[in-house]
């Protein structure tokens, strides 16, 4: 078989792979709940932070600003929720047994593996997505979207905000993927979903946990001073955000490629290259006796 | 295409261990095609995890499986393309309907259609129950489907563990009948490999056989060669067993054994039952049936395995 021939035939199959596992999570009412609360987290957020805006008099003061401070309280609240939702895509398998019946069709180990990944990233998009709608449709209904404007005078128009808040949402994959790669390999080590939520969500609040440590302590290798609190790396899925927040004072984001979100970068590119090299080899060595 | 009688699948030197305990070791298996295969053993005896290499669910310690000539570790998807399996019971999502779980397993297979996949349900019984969801069936429905998912494909080697596991006696007829027709369907035949402890069943669907007891294949082989053509028992049904063993004894030198109320039997020997018979009547006793008959898998595995009812 040539190699062209082959690529054809594993694309073929991880679309098959993503394509099965759509139609089995989006009928699972543990995923369906997960993202029915994403989606009623959204909505009340929207509905406190307005109200809350009024009663202190400090509103937002255009549909952008509004929007962009309600996905950072989302993903907040969401990331957890998300989290679980990943934890269970391979450990469903596992539980179900399922496993067995998917690796004696012609799928390979890797090829299912990575397309849970592929499956985990629609997932995100889908959750991100949500925010975003909910973020800016309430943002409309409050404030009105359109050019910003101060005094009569366009600060921005509406297409380069757009345009801004795009680029933030793909910076904020990669944080959010880290997290996906960490939910993926502890299901990749669970035998029931139950104990792949419990486990990964003791992992995720551990991680979690170090991102509260101060900032000032740390190594400094040279030049450079890396804080304990960057090992905390769920707490990098702020950093586009709090990019984006200055962008309705006025703001313009001149450069995406800050230290910061190089920082973010670097630490979420290490962890998601040990967590998925980890859940690819105990995929590949694990001995399914179920 | 494969030529008939070519091998199907092949294992040479296949051997698990975990920790300490060999479960299975130097399992050399040659399945033709064309074959209806009985992997017979007690349970413990290492079937499933045999299954289980055989298939790469679990690598083995020692040894290698060819699928249609393919390593299974090497080549896994040309060796695995023209298997069905089910192994150790069925797997489903419990919250899909039959229908929606085979959907899913026949878009990862490839090439099955909504008319297939009717068919299929039709095939194992279950052509009412496609839209029940998978949590509402019985144990015996679940079997059903976990059959119909192996069979969804055409596969041309068939794989099942255990098929009849939780079926009443109709259901393990039908199924049994399904395995027949299955073998026979295609201008070749499906080759099919079935694991069970069910000996009586296992004597009625297959050609060949192989028995396995603690990790270890004891025998293999045509099941008319390994159980003889010709019947090499006797059995009699008469009314007093003890005066009739008695008189056995004493004018043909035969121990028979009771092996129920009423019912005797003993090693036929190339014997002639005729004289036995009129010795019978003419010692007053009522014989309603003398006959030869062939030793059962049951009697032939128990010889092998022995009594033991030790799980390992």
């Amino acid at each position: 078989m040539s190699v062209s021939a082959r690529v054809r035939e594993s694309a073929l199959v991880y679309v098959r792979l993503v394509r099965t596992d759509m139609t089995k999570l989006f009928r699972y009412w543990v995923v369906l709940a997960g993202y029915g609360a994403m989606f009623g987290i959204a909505l009340l957020g929207a509905y406190l932070v307005y109200h809350g805006e009024q009663a202190i008099r400090v509103t937002s003061g255009s549909g952008y600003a509004f929007a962009i401070s309600l996905v950072l309280r989302c993903v907040d609240f969401g990331a957890p929720i998300l989290f679980v939702i990943l934890c269970i895509l391979f450990a469903l398998e596992v539980g179900n047994q399922t496993i067995k019946c998917i690796l004696t069709r012609p799928v390979t180990r890797l090829e299912l593996i990575l397309s849970k990944y592929i499956t985990a990233l629609i997932m995100i998009v889908v959750c991100l997505a949500i925010f975003a709608a909910i973020g800016l449709g309430t943002g409309w209904y409050y404030y009105g979207l359109g050019d910003l404007t101060e005094n009569e005078y366009v600060l921005f128009r509406a297409g380069y905000l757009y345009q801004e808040m795009a680029i933030g949402f793909l910076f904020l994959l990669i944080p959010f993927l880290t997290i996906a790669s960490l939910a993926l390999m502890i299901s990749a080590f669970s035998s029931t979903t139950g104990g792949a939520v419990i486990i990964g969500l003791i992992a995720f609040v551990f991680f979690q946990i170090l991102g509260l440590i101060p900032a000032t302590l740390g190594i400094r290798l040279g030049e450079n001073f890396f804080p304990y609190a960057t090992l905390g790396f769920p707490s990098q899925r702020y950093v586009p955000l709090y990019v984006l927040d200055d962008l309705p004072t006025g703001v313009p984001i001149d450069n995406w490629w800050t230290w910061d979100i190089q920082k973010m970068v670097i630490i979420c590119s290490i962890y998601f290259v040990i967590f998925f090299t980890i859940s690819i080899v105990a995929v590949k060595k694990r001995d399914f006796v179920l | 295409m494969v030529m008939t009688g070519e091998v199907v699948l092949e294992t040479q030197g296949l051997a698990k261990r975990f920790g300490d305990l060999q479960a299975v070791q130097d399992l050399n298996l040659q399945i033709r095609q064309g074959d209806v295969y009985g992997f017979l053993g007690p349970n413990g005896a290492g079937k499933t995890t045999s299954i289980r290499m055989i298939l790469g669910l679990i690598s083995p310690s020692a040894g290698a499986t060819r699928i249609f000539g393919h390593d299974i570790r090497r080549q896994f998807r040309q060796a695995i393309r023209q298997v069905g399996a089910m192994v150790e019971g069925p797997a489903f999502y419990p919250y899909l309907t039959g229908r929606q779980n085979l959907k899913i397993y026949g878009r990862l297979s490839g090439g099955v259609s909504d008319f297939r996949i009717q068919e299929v349900l039709e095939m194992v019984g279950l052509g009412h129950w496609g839209e029940a969801k998978v949590k509402g069936y019985s144990q015996g429905m679940r079997q059903r489907l976990g059959i119909a998912q192996a069979l969804l494909h055409r596969p041309k080697l068939l794989i099942l563990d255990e098929p009849t596991n939780g079926l009443d006696p109709q259901g393990m007829r039908e199924i049994r009948g399904l395995i027949r027709r299955v073998s026979q369907q295609q201008q070749e035949g499906t080759t099919i490999f079935l694991s069970s402890h069910l000996l009586g069943e296992m004597e009625m669907v297959c050609n060949r056989i192989g028995v396995m007891h603690q990790g270890v294949t004891l025998v293999q082989g045509k099941v008319d060669e390994l159980l003889g053509h010709a019947a090499d028992m006797a059995s009699i049904h008469v009314d007093q067993t003890d005066r009739a063993k008695t008189l056995l004894k004493e004018k043909f030198g035969i121990e028979p054994q009771l092996i129920k109320p009423g019912w005797l039997e003993f090693p036929l020997q190339d014997r002639d039952l005729f004289p036995v018979n009129r010795e019978l009547v003419a010692a007053g006793l009522s014989v309603h049936s003398i006959a030869p008959r062939r030793r059962t898998l049951e009697e032939y595995f128990v010889n092998l395995t022995g009594e033991s009812k030790d799980v390992r």
